[in-house]
């Protein structure tokens, strides 16, 4: 690897260290604290990001799977599967997120609303995707398979975004967006926006890390097939 | 990487599957009474998810970072092999 990349990924990383230390600096001791919800609404902060990236993972892990489906080259594969495997991480930690939310504000940790259960769904169409790939007797046959379900569970993206339109909810309207309700303060809805970017640099350099992993697991066999030959 | 998928993951799926529907059918009864008398008692939620997130994102890091230094130790071996030989 050039010193270059190295410079590159090594700034990245110092980026969303100090943006994200920013965002912490802004939800405890910047914003004010809401009047109805307390001290909890900060949850919201790390919440509707991390469901973002979330939502951003799997877009990533379309493209990567329509990609290698065209091309029939690893470098989509890896770029699919990265970007479903921190998907994942990020759901999960959204679902639990919601979770605790959920408690002190409905007084239950969870219901079977139509945004949770889609975002449960959501999440268990994506750890299947992991799965299918270990369970496959080829890495290529499960490159494939994981492609097309990478397709079609993308479906569910817009299904969760739309379901608090579509049916009858607990969970709060948007509150940023085209389709928003309003009513935050200003200075909520920048420090929201700042912590958006601050999880989609997470979300970067965690994908860098992990593509960087797979060139080497792939340097790595190709040494031990040549070996071999 | 195959252990991690196929002991692991399936594992920490049907934990958290669980722990979904245990706490949904535990809590979902008692509605209400988790509401807090003033909202600053709600902190440790505020913590936890705080915890859980870093947590998270660390324990992943460090898992990218294990199998990194894994396979960089095989290369250089083999390396050193094909030298020797």
């Amino acid at each position: 690897m050039t010193s270059s990349k190295i410079n590159l990924r090594l700034l990245l990383h110092l980026t969303t260290f100090f943006v994200m230390l920013y965002v912490l600096y802004l939800i405890f001791l910047s914003v004010p604290t809401d009047k109805n919800l307390g001290i909890s609404q900060r949850i919201f902060y790390f919440h509707v990001p991390l469901a973002w990236s979330g939502f951003l993972c799997f877009f990533i892990v379309l493209i990567g799977s329509i990609g290698y489906l065209w091309k029939k080259s690893s470098p989509w594969d890896h770029l699919a599967h990265s970007a479903a495997e921190i998907g994942v991480l990020f759901i999960t930690l959204m679902l639990m997120s919601g979770v605790l939310w959920a408690k002190p504000v409905w007084g239950v940790w969870w219901t079977w609303d139509p945004r949770l259960t889609t975002s449960l769904i959501l999440w268990l169409i994506y750890v299947a995707y992991l799965m299918l790939r270990s369970y496959s007797s080829t890495r290529q046959q499960g490159a494939k398979y994981a492609a097309l379900l990478g397709i079609a569970g993308f479906i569910d993206v817009p299904i969760v975004y739309l379901s608090i339109y579509w049916w009858r909810t607990v969970h709060p309207q948007p509150l940023v967006g085209p389709a928003t309700s309003g009513g935050l303060d200003p200075s909520m809805q920048s420090a929201l926006m700042i912590s958006t970017l601050a999880f989609t640099l997470v979300l970067i350099s965690l994908l860098v890390e992990r593509m960087s992993l797979f060139t080497s697991q792939d340097a790595l066999a190709e040494h031990l097939s040549s070996i071999k030959s | 990487m195959n252990y991690y998928f196929k002991k692991i993951l399936p594992r920490i799926t049907s934990v958290f599957v669980g722990y979904v529907l245990l706490i949904n059918t535990t809590f979902a009864k008692v509605s209400g009474d988790g509401h807090s008398s003033t909202p600053e008692d709600n902190l440790p939620y505020l913590f936890a998810v705080f915890a859980i997130t870093w947590i998270g994102i660390a324990t992943y890091i460090y898992y990218i970072s294990q199998k990194q230094r894994e396979i960089k130790a095989e290369l250089d071996s083999l390396k050193r092999e094909q030298v020797k030989n």
